[in-house]
Formats: C-alpha cells, sequence, structure tokens
C-alpha cells in the first residue's frame, strides 16, 4: 500500500496547494510542496527545526508570498488575498498578545474591527473565555498571565473571529512539560468543540502523534511523508521517518529471490521477510529495514531453537530500565546491535547481562526503507 | 495622638536602600534648585541683589505684560513645530531601521551630525538660509525669484528648521527604541485579526509606542520651546521667546526674582501642553492602559 495521501474527492480540502515553492534570495525554504488541507482535521507540521514549517504557516497566513506554485482556498486563488481578508486566524509562538490591551479587548479586537455592537462582542468574548476557562480574568492585563494563561486567551482571540482555519505555531513549545500536557488535551476538546480546522506546527514527534488527524513530515523544506500517525509510525517510507519518529533499528539489507510480494530480504540480522513491501523492489536492490524496539521480543535461548527467519542469536550487553519500560541491547555474531524494548515487570528483570538470548519480530514488524 | 517612627521589615529596608541614590539625586538636582527658584520667585531682587520680602509681584508684572504673552507665543509656536516636525521627520527613519533594514548605518549618519557643536549648526543654517545664502542665491540665480526671500532667515521658520535639525538624532533614537519594543508578530497579529494597515497602526503601533511618541514629542517642544540661542541668533524679530527674557533677567537685567516667575509661568505652559496631549491620546482612543468595555466588578479575585 502507499502511505502518500493524494486529494481525497470525498473530503472537502479547505486549502489546496500544488506545486508550491518558496525561495529567500538563493536559499529554497519550500519545494514541490502538494497538500490539501481537509475541512474539520487536525493538520500538523512535523519536522526539525529550519525544515520550512513556519514558512509554509506563514504562506497560507498570507505573511509571505509563494515564489511558485499555487495556493487555493476552496477552489478560489488565495495568492492575491492580504492577511486580514483571509478567514482564517493564527496562534503565534509567543502569543504576540497586545501588552497595552486587557484580556477582553484582546479577545474582542478582530470583533471591534468589524464593528459589531458591543452587546455582541460581551456575548461572543464571554463565550470564547468560557471555553477556554479564562471567564474570571477577563480584567487582567496581559503582564498579569502565567505562560499557560497567555495561550488560552491567545486561542480566544483568534478563534473568536470563527475562522474556517486555525493556524498554531508551535503553541506549546514555551510551556512547561505537565501544562503542555493538559493543553493538548485542551486543544482536542476545543477543536472538536468548534469543529474548526487545524493546522499545528511542531518539532515534537509526541505532540503530533497525539494531536494529529493526519501529520506532514518535514525535511530541508520538501514533503518527505503524509500520513496518519500510525501510517507514519508503523509504515515510514524512508531513513529519515523511521528515524524521526519514535525510537528504532535501522538495518541495511538487500532485497533477494524474486522481487514479488514474497520478496526475503537478507541482511545484518539473517534472513527476514515483510508483510509491507514499497511497489517496485528489484532482485538485488540495496534497501533498509526498520524494526521499533517494542517489536522485538527476546526469550532465553537455551530453550527452542533460534528462528530460521525474522530472529536471531544474540547476547545481552546492556539493559536499561527507564522508569515503566526496559529497553535490552542485543549484540549478534556479527556485531551488530539491536535494541528490544518491553515492559518492565513489579519483580526482579527475568534476563541478565551476558545472557544468550533469541530475538523475534513479526513480518508485520518490518518496515522496507527506499529512500 | 502618638507617633512612632514606623519600622520596616527586611524587605522594605532593602527596598529603601535600592531606591536611595535615585532619591538623593533627585533631591540634589532636581528639587533643591527648583525650591531655591520658587522661594526666589516670591522674592524681590534688582541688580543681581535679592530681598526676602514675600510678595507676588513678580508674577503680576509678568502676567499684566503684553510682551511676555507674545514671547510665550513665539515659544510655544517654536516648540509646538518644532516638535511636529522632528517626531513626523524622523518617525518613518524609526520605522525603516526598526522592521526594514538590518543595517544601523542611517543611524550612525544620523548621529553623526552630533560630533559638530550646536553653535556651528546655527551658523550653518543662517549661511544656507541668509538673504545672500545658499537657497536665495540658488533661486535667483535660477531665475525663480528677483528677491532674496526675507522669510527664511530671522523668523519663526529659520528657527524651527534649525532646531528640528537639531533635535531629529534624539526624537529617532526615542522613537525607534519604542518600535523596537513593537516586535513584528504584534503587526502581524493585528493583520491577522483583520486590521487593516491604518488600523493596525493606531490600534496597536502608536498605544504600544505611546511612551516614545509622547516623551520623543514633550522632550522636543519644552527643549525648543525654551530654546533662547537658536531664536536669538535666527528668530529677529520672532525670536523674542520666553527662554530669552528669562536668560535677560539672570544674566543681564539681574532681576532673578522676575526670571524665576517667568521659568514658573513657562512650567505651567509645558505642564498644561502635557495635559492636552496626553488627553487627546486617550480621547483618540491611542493610550496604552484604557479598556474598552464596561469593567465588571473584580471576579478575578479568587
Ligand atoms: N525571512 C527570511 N529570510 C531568509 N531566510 C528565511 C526567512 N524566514 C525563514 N528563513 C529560512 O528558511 C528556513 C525555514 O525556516 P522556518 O520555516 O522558520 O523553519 P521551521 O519553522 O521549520 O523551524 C530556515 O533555514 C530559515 O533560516
Ligand atoms: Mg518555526
Amino acid at each position: 500500500m502507499s502511505t502518500q495521501t493524494l486529494p481525497v474527492p470525498d473530503r472537502t480540502s479547505i486549502i489546496s496547494m500544488q506545486g508550491l515553492e518558496k525561495k529567500f534570495g538563493t536559499f529554497t525554504a519550500l519545494r514541490d510542496i502538494d497538500l490539501d488541507v481537509r475541512e474539520g482535521e487536525i493538520l500538523t507540521f512535523l519536522g526539525p527545526s529550519g525544515c520550512g514549517k513556519t514558512t509554509l504557516m506563514r504562506i497560507i497566513a498570507g505573511f509571505e508570498d509563494p515564489t511558485a506554485g499555487s495556493l487555493q482556498l476552496r477552489g478560489a486563488d488565495m495568492r492575491r488575498l492580504p492577511p486580514e481578508k483571509r478567514p482564517i486566524n493564527m496562534v503565534f509562538q509567543r502569543y504576540a498578545l497586545f501588552p497595552h490591551l486587557d484580556v477582553f479587548d484582546n479577545v474582542a479586537f478582530g470583533l471591534r474591527l468589524k464593528n459589531w455592537p458591543a452587546a455582541r462582542i460581551n456575548e461572543r468574548v464571554g463565550r470564547m473565555l468560557k471555553m477556554v476557562q479564562m471567564d474570571t480574568m477577563a480584567t487582567r492585563w496581559i503582564h498579569e498571565l502565567s505562560g499557560g494563561q497567555s495561550q488560552r486567551v491567545a486561542l480566544a482571540r483568534a478563534l473568536a473571529n470563527e475562522p474556517q482555519l486555525l493556524l498554531l505555531d508551535e503553541p506549546l513549545a514555551a510551556l512547561d512539560l505537565k501544562i503542555r500536557h493538559h493543553m493538548l488535551s485542551e486543544l482536542k476538546r476545543i477543536q472538536r468543540e468548534t469543529g474548526t480546522t487545524f493546522v499545528y506546527v511542531t518539532h515534537d514527534q509526541d505532540e503530533a502523534m497525539i494531536l494529529s488527524s493526519r501529520i506532514v513530515l518535514m525535511n530541508h523544506g520538501r514533503i518527505e511523508q503524509l500520513g496518519t500517525p500510525d501510517e507514519l509510525y508503523f509504515h515510514p517510507v524512508s531513513l529519515f521517518a523511521a528515524k524521526f519518529l519514535g525510537e528504532t533499528n535501522i538495518l541495511p539489507a538487500e532485497v533477494r529471490s524474486g522481487a514479488g510480494d514474497d520478496a526475503v530480504l537478507e541482511g545484518l540480522a539473517g534472513r527476514m521477510r515483510a508483510s509491507h513491501l514499497p511497489k517496485g523492489l528489484a532482485d538485488g536492490q540495496k534497501v533498509h529495514v526498520s524494526i521499533r524496539p517494542e517489536t522485538v521480543s527476546l526469550s532465553d535461548s537455551t530453550v527452542g531453537t533460534a528462528p530460521e527467519i525474522n530472529g536471531a542469536l544474540a547476547e545481552i550487553t546492556q539493559i536499561q530500565p527507564i522508569g515503566s519500560r526496559v529497553v535490552y541491547t542485543a549484540r549478534l555474531d556479527n556485531g551488530t546491535e539491536m535494541r528490544s524494548q518491553t515492559v518492565r515487570p513489579p519483580d526482579a528483570l527475568p534476563l541478565a547481562m551476558g545472557q544468550k538470548v533469541h530475538l523475534k519480530w513479526s513480518e508485520a514488524a518490518v518496515a522496507v526503507l527506499t529512500a | 495622638m502618638r507617633w512612632s517612627f514606623p519600622s520596616f521589615d527586611r524587605r522594605q529596608r532593602s527596598g529603601l536602600a535600592l531606591a536611595a541614590p535615585t532619591a538623593v539625586f533627585l533631591v540634589i538636582f532636581f528639587v533643591v534648585p527648583a525650591a531655591v527658584l520658587l522661594v526666589y520667585s516670591f522674592w524681590i531682587s534688582r541688580s543681581f541683589q535679592i530681598t526676602p520680602t514675600l510678595t507676588l509681584s513678580n508674577y503680576l508684572r509678568a502676567l499684566g505684560n503684553a510682551g511676555m504673552w507674545l514671547s510665550m507665543w513665539n515659544g510655544v509656536w517654536i516648540g509646538a513645530w518644532t516638535a511636529v516636525f522632528s517626531v513626523a521627520l524622523s518617525f518613518p527613519v524609526a520605522w525603516y531601521i526598526a522592521y526594514r533594514t538590518r543595517s544601523n548605518a542611517i543611524l550612525y549618519a544620523v548621529l553623526l551630525s552630533w560630533f559638530s557643536s550646536y553653535l556651528v549648526r546655527i551658523y550653518a543654517w543662517r549661511t544656507i538660509l541668509g538673504t545672500s545664502g545658499l537657497i536665495n542665491s540658488t533661486l535667483m540665480q535660477l531665475g525663480m525669484i528677483d528677491q532674496p526671500l526675507s522669510f527664511l532667515i530671522f523668523s519663526r521658520t529659520a528657527v524651527i528648521v534649525t532646531l528640528v535639525h537639531l533635535f531629529v538624532p534624539f526624537t529617532l533614537l526615542l522613537l525607534l527604541s519604542a518600535l523596537r519594543n513593537v516586535r513584528t508578530d504584534y503587526l502581524e497579529a493585528a493583520r491577522d485579526l483583520g486590521a487593516s494597515w491604518r488600523q493596525s497602526f493606531l490600534r496597536v503601533v502608536v498605544p504600544m509606542a505611546y511612551k516614545g511618541i509622547v516623551g520623543s514629542f514633550m522632550f522636543t517642544f519644552i527643549l525648543a520651546a525654551g530654546d533662547f540661542i537658536s531664536p536669538q541668533l535666527l528668530g529677529g524679530r520672532e525670536g523674542v521667546t520666553t527662554g530669552l527674557l528669562i536668560s535677560n533677567q539672570f544674566r543681564q537685567t539681574g532681576n532673578w526674582s522676575f526670571g524665576a516667575a517667568l521659568a514658573f509661568i513657562l512650567l505651567g505652559v509645558f505642564l498644561f501642553a502635557y495635559f492636552l496631549v496626553a488627553q487627546s491620546m486617550r480621547l483618540g482612543r491611542l493610550s496604552p492602559g484604557l479598556r474598552f468595555h464596561p469593567t465588571l466588578p473584580t471576579q478575578e479575585k479568587a
């Protein structure tokens, strides 16, 4: 199966980008961006710092002009539309709440520009502040708010305009870990309540995994992979994607005995079979395989025999308990190291350093990476 | 009723210790001289001699004198237009430096004009604006005028041109540091919420840079309105400002008490001007810290 999701006709797309490119002078910050933002989803731009996430978001908001390609809002060209005319609002990374106004007037800012009557403004601002649980702080000044509170006000201010699309640029990056997890579930609740489409920028894979309907994984200004969190986690298409999301064992391998559905891969961890194979594999082709540590099981080598395929004999060289988990590192005869992760038992660990073990993993656990 | 010396806890003591240098500085350099001057203004003096006799005569004489009112008008006129032009001219430059360029070349070029002395610059403007100066001789050679333009020199215009040249570096610096606080994401947030360029300027930039804008305006206004050197050298008959009258009382006539009274009248005018500016900014909803909604009774006290 292919994980490169193409525009799906049965779900309306709000924003549609084709062949989008952005150059700053001679530096290309974005290239070949083909992407649809679908109605009602939480779409996350994920990638390392500097890969172009903010730039892509600013193009959607109207603060940057793409140097090539098309950008459409419900089928209409958006490139000539200034930011204030787009039915899109943004939560800025540093919130950008106006320090000369109080919480109420910050949220009312956009509504006043539309010359709404006071009663209607009061109703909407009240509702927004209630939604983000800041209704008791309407008269506070901005400098009297904590980071998490500023975050909520910024969200209320952006949503008060009832945008068709809400952009959030690393909104949780400035918060500490505990508030961050709480805000993540708050964001999800607010998205459900309002039904607003979210485009969310983050460099944090956990945030992306928890929040997203779909993830756009970006690297060096290109889209590396686009899919649901599960698709990206279990079926990465490239070395970059496999390494960026979660821990994994990466092993070089070669395609053997036919390139069809029953191709066998031969590599440093012996022979293996994969249940999902990329299309167009050729006999003898060099690839990488990715096997997640939690899919590798360990058992005492004195019990049973070593598996012929999707398994290996190894010796435990490191045992690392991490809270609720244990990570074992095991060395194969050829020196290759593989990690295995299990839930930590409440009593003594069943395996010891230096012990010979059988490693085993399923066909579904093997992801074949051609790039 | 018994009065006891207040006792301070440790935090209050350290607060007092930190505030002390500022307080001492203010007392030495501001409160004491002002108090001395205030006392003088209610005494009598002649030929540099002061007689401690309590009187209102200095104020009455000043306020009953048409020449004093004219000099006040000259000074306020010069100060107001100098402030308007200095702020208006330096604002776009400050904007350009703050948002459009990474280089500080323009800033240094403007600051470089400080390297020449005040008097040198006044005489430079005399040669430019004079009857046989640069502008008049050029215009006459081009045949655009037959007679030299006489309003260029020895007029309030000449004084204003010179003072603007003098104060633009100050206003530029003050406005620039104010704009540096208005990060671009505030401007973008305003646009994002639907503000046009003009609306984001009035509703976000001006209130956020309020201190810099009002501060540089008042700073220039007060210094220019109180100046007596430029008006004397370039103002001709229109150059008789209250500042000049005050300086004459202290340096030539020797009537310190009358000079002090004039100075306090000028101070009153400046305070009134500040009140007018601040009040009109408030009415125009351009000041920070205003609430635009009926303040609900404090719900926030948790
Ligand atoms: N205005 C700009 N001028 C020049 N280069 C820029 C500008 N904005 C962004 N870039 C460059 O584009 C790249 C992508 O930036 P950005 O979109 O901010 O990345 P991210 O948000 O993924 O960290 C970076 O290398 C950055 O230096
Ligand atoms: Mg960024």
